[in-house]
């Protein structure tokens, strides 16, 4: 062989070592599901635009917007924020507690949990400790609370389950024992579920808005004000909406933004309403990209983590 | 034993000793001081940690802790369901020593703001009586002060500040609790000789006014009942209590109907402006959105100290300085 081709072949052998070198160090890697793990901060390098797009081997995130947007049931102008996420695992979909306990009921500030968090987007979650002890809770694979039947036959809540393969199912007007039947169903469908929330309603199914009953619930779903709904589009393939409310009577009801969301995705497989005025939060990294009055202290937090090795 | 536990114990020490330095002043014999404090020492701690589980209305419901262990287990308390314990502990010990309720009750008052003192400073060791984030406060593009402070490291601090669970430095609001406890100790020692139940009835409406502003400014676990914070409503019926008991108090002749009118409808007024900047603070009152919560909580302590006015010179009348 002559020397040059030799030269050649091991100089392809070194680039097709380094090739799988570096496939090798932007591998992902699940983070555990305790709640205490946060998965790894996010790359500096991966903000390809500052508060509008995010990038790294296990996550990409954009962020859309729509400014003055005119609602009939707003007194003026609101704006409406959504980002799209795709993870790459679904260990990526988190969550978080306030002081990382449901026994402490309590709330912190969304500026202290963020952080802690290292979250490429977080949002408010569901009314988990304020709601009286009633709810279905559980959260990073640990049931809190299953109290879902104290709620009167006509008000009972939708109640949104995540399941480990990062899939989001509703389960509508939820008693306990549809939670069992439920569980028992994802069980043998070889799932398990990770995270439960007790709010809603559903906004949207299988590209579909819900009709929106006003008086189903106590979470003023007429009226005009600050929201965050979670959706999925497709797997690992998310968005979060939020809508902004600068004053008393400015937003939207949840009917106005269920018809939104199918606008803008019209292949949105499921979206749920999560608790909103004052309470809804929306944060892109370290910075809080909706607005809405009220400065509130949260109980918890949905958020996604970067996975990536950071090798 | 705790360091809570223990510097709570030393301070109920020295508040005996105060007891009984004090007791040619007051009136009160050392074998009543000695009861009073056995007496006090339990029932405060049982009947405060009961108040506070009695007042969680939702716990009782769905907590599975017995009320026995629940008292036992040193989670929480709540301060008037401790005032209450010495109220029956003054009772207990009148009747055991024969001496005047009133007497031991205002006896025990000065005692008992040296604890408040020492309680409040001591929620610096448990974690409890802190307020918002000192950086969230300031932060030049946040909406909590009038005052744009980049870089407050100054006092992200001990005294000024507590660093909680996520280590963030948040107010410490028990230090100004403690400190307007200390003026209440200063007032009420350096108080002129007045009729019975003087003191302990100036105490409690000096501690009742002034904690309105704090529950407010509070952001620990606290009992709140729907939105209102348990300690804030009681806080402000109580002062009305006082104002009732003080016109009570006075000789018949000297009553005035139109003057309690006029005093309980002043004490509305501030009552329903602290409702309304509470409503503020959440940002729900659209034409008072330009209000930081500096100066919200200003005027919330201004309406306060008006309560305060509003209630003292009936109190002075219903406990003239003796001779």
């Amino acid at each position: 062989m002559h020397a040059g081709k030799l030269i050649i072949l091991v100089l392809s052998a070194v680039v097709l070592a380094l090739c799988t070198l570096c496939s090798a160090s932007a591998e992902i890697k699940p983070i555990p599901i305790d709640m205490l793990e946060h998965g790894t901060p996010p790359k500096a390098e991966g903000w390809i635009e500052p508060g509008r797009e995010y990038q790294d081997e296990s996550i990409h995130v954009v962020v859309g917007e729509r400014r003055n947007y005119d609602s009939k049931s707003s007194d003026g102008g609101t704006t409406i924020r959504w980002v799209v996420v795709e993870i790459k695992d679904p260990s990526q979909l988190r969550t978080a507690l306030s002081f990382d306990s449901f026994d402490i009921k309590k709330g912190a500030q969304p500026e202290e949990i963020v952080p802690y968090l290292n979250a490429v987007v977080a949002f408010n979650d569901d009314y988990v400790k304020m709601n009286n002890f009633k709810g279905y809770v559980m959260r990073q694979g640990e049931l809190f609370l299953d109290n879902l039947d104290e709620w009167k036959e006509g008000m009972k809540q939708d109640v949104l389950v995540v399941d480990d393969q990062g899939d989001l199912t509703a389960v509508q007007k939820a008693s306990s024992a549809d939670m069992e039947a439920f569980m028992t169903e994802l069980e043998a469908n070889g799932r398990k579920a990770v995270n439960v929330f007790t709010f809603g309603p559903v906004l949207v199914l299988d590209g579909v808005s819900q009709k929106i009953d006003r008086n189903s619930s106590t979470h003023s779903l007429n009226l005009a004000t600050a929201r965050t709904a979670f959706c999925q589009l497709d797997t690992l393939k998310y968005a979060v909406f939020t809508v902004d409310s600068t004053k008393t009577g400015y937003g939207m009801n949840c009917q106005e933004l269920a018809d939104y969301i199918v606008k803008t995705f019209p292949e949105c497989k499921i979206a749920y309403n999560l608790d909103g005025g004052g309470t809804s939060e929306l944060w892109l990294g370290q910075t809080k990209i909706n607005k809405a009055i009220g400065m509130r202290e949260i109980p918890g937090m949905i958020y996604f983590a970067s996975a990536a090795s950071g090798d | 034993m705790n360091t809570f536990a223990l510097v709570i114990t030393g301070a109920a020490a020295l508040a005996l000793t105060l007891m009984l330095l004090r007791k040619r002043k007051t009136g009160i014999g050392t074998g009543t001081a000695l009861v009073f404090s056995a007496l006090a020492f339990p029932l405060c701690i049982l009947v405060g940690r009961a108040a506070f589980f009695l007042c969680s209305i939702e716990w009782i419901r769905n907590s599975e802790i017995s009320f026995w262990d629940f008292v036992g287990s040193g989670y929480s308390y709540m301060l008037y369901g401790a005032v209450l314990g010495g109220f029956a502990a003054a009772f207990l010990s009148a009747k055991i020593s024969g001496q005047s309720y009133g007497k031991i009750l205002d006896a025990a008052a000065a005692p008992a703001a040296l604890l408040i003192i020492a309680g409040r400073f001591a929620e610096y060791l448990i974690g409890a009586g802190y307020g918002t984030g000192v950086k969230t406060w300031f932060d030049p593009e946040g909406e909590w002060s009038m005052i744009a402070w980049e870089n407050p490291e100054a006092i992200c601090r001990f005294p000024f500040a507590v660093k909680n669970y996520y280590g963030a430095w948040r107010f410490s609001i028990n230090l100004w609790e403690g400190l307007a406890a200390v003026v209440f100790l200063v007032v009420l020692l350096s108080m002129k000789k007045r009729k019975t139940g003087g003191a302990a009835s100036l105490l409690l409406l000096m501690y009742a006014s002034c904690q309105i502003l704090f529950e407010s400014m509070r952001k620990d676990e606290v009992i709140i009942w729907g939105f209102v914070k348990a300690n804030q409503l009681i806080s402000a019926l109580l002062v009305l209590g006082i104002l009732v008991f003080c016109w009570l108090k006075q000789p018949r002749e000297q009553r005035s109907g139109k003057e309690l009118g006029i005093r309980m409808g002043m004490l509305l007024i501030s009552a329903g402006i602290i409702m309304l900047l509470e409503f503020a603070l959440d940002q729900k009152i659209n034409f008072l959105l330009w209000m930081r919560v500096d100066l919200n909580y200003l005027v919330m302590a201004l309406c306060c100290l008006w309560m305060l006015l509003t209630v003292l010179p009936v109190w002075r009348k219903a406990w003239p300085g003796e001779e």
